[in-house]
């Protein structure tokens, strides 16, 4: 009982919802980002992603695309799945570059009637592209490069409260369990005749009542879980998260190399 | 309702970040004391079944500091912010398109202060798994998301004595997305119209902020609905979960009030 409390995730059904929470890292690959320790490498990520953000020349946009796509490719992850992820966040995005260059700016360079296309529009959006591109390929090979306890006990050695990082950990752990737990109810009310996304009028109320009976298990399940934690002995222990021992003076050097290059990339604002 | 990286400027999102700890330490804070509305969410003078199992368990374990640990909560918040996680996935139709809800009035109400925390948790996962916000912006869309579901917790605790569970859930629910969608709308013309190209002026901000709030009222009255719903769906089937005490059944009220004749022979008393 305990162990199945405990233990998740072994669940072959998974729901609707087949997440990559904090997917498992390419631990084959020997690329040397992936051999970059965690703690270095959130640090050297972290302040190129601030050097990132900071960008405002648009002379600038191509070096921080090349350093993204050069750390990227010396990674080894496939390009594809950075291709297939970036497809995800950009509905404001696509709705910013879709309307900005005909709104913003009073430099016209192509009119057709009352729409036209202004210069100072293009390079807002140029701007805002460019940075998203590059600091969404970083966040991305940092979480798919580190293992996500070895990430948690890096943000703790940064001052991240610990309970803040356990309750990551456990909401991680539990995640996928409770989207096919979600996924089952779903198929269990269409068994029973009901087809989602036929009127609002009748959608709404049994989405509320699977909800609530979603959130009545979990709310059950949790004082099982925690009995089972406690019997293993949570709490006792100083930390969930392991401590970072192992000493790689190159993750260091990297990281100082990534802190040059930020340094440099603000202050080539200045120049 | 996520910002994602590249559009605020760095002082803007380092902002958030500071919103954001400041938050999360105070509401941890009132976690480690004990206070937190997860503390009151189960009521010991009427025990379930499960807790009264689970408190012969609990003898089993070692004492000492067990009430007072804080990551006694964990658990119960972990797989109640995985539940919402999940939850804030449906998607409801709304011709012409369809419309996925926030449920950020509902963390707040039944989470309490570790309604802020339990949402820096969420919105870490959504960059995980969906690219949906940003690392650089998680600091300040946990802002626009969770201070309006602090908010909405407080609305609904004052107002259930005043106007009833149902209403005072529906407007927890509402504000909650209402004040959700201000935030988004105001941070986000405000950053393009601090980013020096001239974007916007004040009046045309005023006005872009308005319309697009305006736009969003149908989706707010479906938020709040639901979260009434589902909140009238709790109270009916596990009030623990609002802090309210599980009502007893009337055979069992029966059974107190008029001892089995057996037991009383037993006793001697007629």
């Amino acid at each position: 009982m305990e162990k199945n409390e405990a233990s998740p995730g072994s669940d072959p059904h998974r729901g609707s919802l087949a997440l990559t929470i904090c997917p498992t890292p390419h631990s084959n690959s020997l690329s040397w980002i992936h051999r970059w320790r965690p703690l270095p490498k959130l640090l050297g990520l972290l302040a190129l992603v601030v050097a990132f953000a900071s960008v405002q020349r648009l002379a600038v946009l191509p070096l921080i695309g090349a350093i993204a796509a050069g750390l990227w490719g010396l990674s080894g992850l496939p390009w594809g799945l950075g291709l297939r992820r970036l497809a995800l966040p950009g509905l404001l995005v696509m709705g910013l570059i879709g309307i900005l260059p005909f709104w913003v700016g009073e430099t016209v360079i192509w009119r057709w009637g009352s729409l036209a296309l202004r210069w100072e529009g293009i390079e807002t959006v140029l701007r805002i592209g460019g940075r998203l591109l590059a600091i969404f390929t970083l966040s991305l090979l940092l979480l798919e490069t580190t293992p996500p306890m070895e990430l948690f006990g890096a943000l703790r050695r940064l001052g991240i409260p610990e309970l803040l990082l356990e309750l990551a950990w456990l909401t991680q752990r539990y995640l996928q369990e409770i989207s096919a737990q979600w996924g089952q109810m779903r198929r269990a009310a269409q068994l029973r005749g009901w087809q989602p996304g036929g009127s609002l009028r009748r959608d709404l109320p049994l989405l509320a009542s699977l909800v609530g009976t979603l959130l009545i298990r979990s709310y059950e399940r949790a004082e099982r879980v925690y009995q089972a934690l406690r019997l293993r002995g949570y709490g006792q222990a100083p930390s969930l998260l392991p401590p970072d021992t192992r000493r790689d003076p190159y993750s260091w050097a990297a990281t100082k190399l990534a802190l040059v290059t930020a340094m440099v990339l603000v202050g080539l604002q200045w120049i | 309702m996520h910002i994602s990286d590249g559009i605020l400027p760095v002082p803007l999102w380092l902002g958030g970040y500071g919103i954001t700890a400041l938050i999360t330490s105070y509401s941890l804070r009132v976690l480690r004391r004990g206070s937190s509305r997860l503390t009151v969410a189960v009521d010991p003078s009427t025990p379930s079944q499960d807790a009264q199992s689970l408190a012969r368990l609990e003898n089993v374990l070692p004492k000492r500091g067990a009430e007072q640990d804080p990551r006694r909560h964990l658990p119960k918040a972990a797989l109640l912010t995985a539940a919402f996680f999940v939850a804030s996935s449906i998607h409801l139709p709304f011709p012409p398109a369809s419309v996925h809800l926030v449920l950020n009035g509902l963390v707040g109400l039944m989470l309490g202060a570790f309604a802020y925390p339990a949402i820096v948790v969420g919105l870490f996962f959504q960059v995980v798994a969906f690219g949906h916000g940003g690392l650089t912006t998680l600091g300040i869309n946990a802002a626009i998301m969770g201070i309006p579901a602090l908010l909405a917790g407080g609305i609904f605790r004052a107002g259930r004595r005043v106007v009833g569970t149902g209403f005072s859930a529906f407007l927890a629910g509402a504000v909650g997305v209402g004040l959700a969608v201000l935030l988004f709308y105001g941070v986000v013309i405000a950053a393009l119209a601090g980013s020096g190209s001239g974007i916007l002026s004040t009046e045309a901000e005023r006005l872009a902020t308005g319309s697009l709030v305006l736009a969003h009222i149908p989706l707010i009255l479906l938020e709040g609905l639901f979260t009434s719903w589902v909140v009238l769906f709790l109270q009916r089937v596990q009030p623990d979960l609002l802090g309210d005490p599980r009502p007893q059944p009337p055979h069992l009220k029966a059974q107190v009030e008029e001892p089995h004749p057996a037991y009383l022979s037993l006793h001697g008393k007629k």
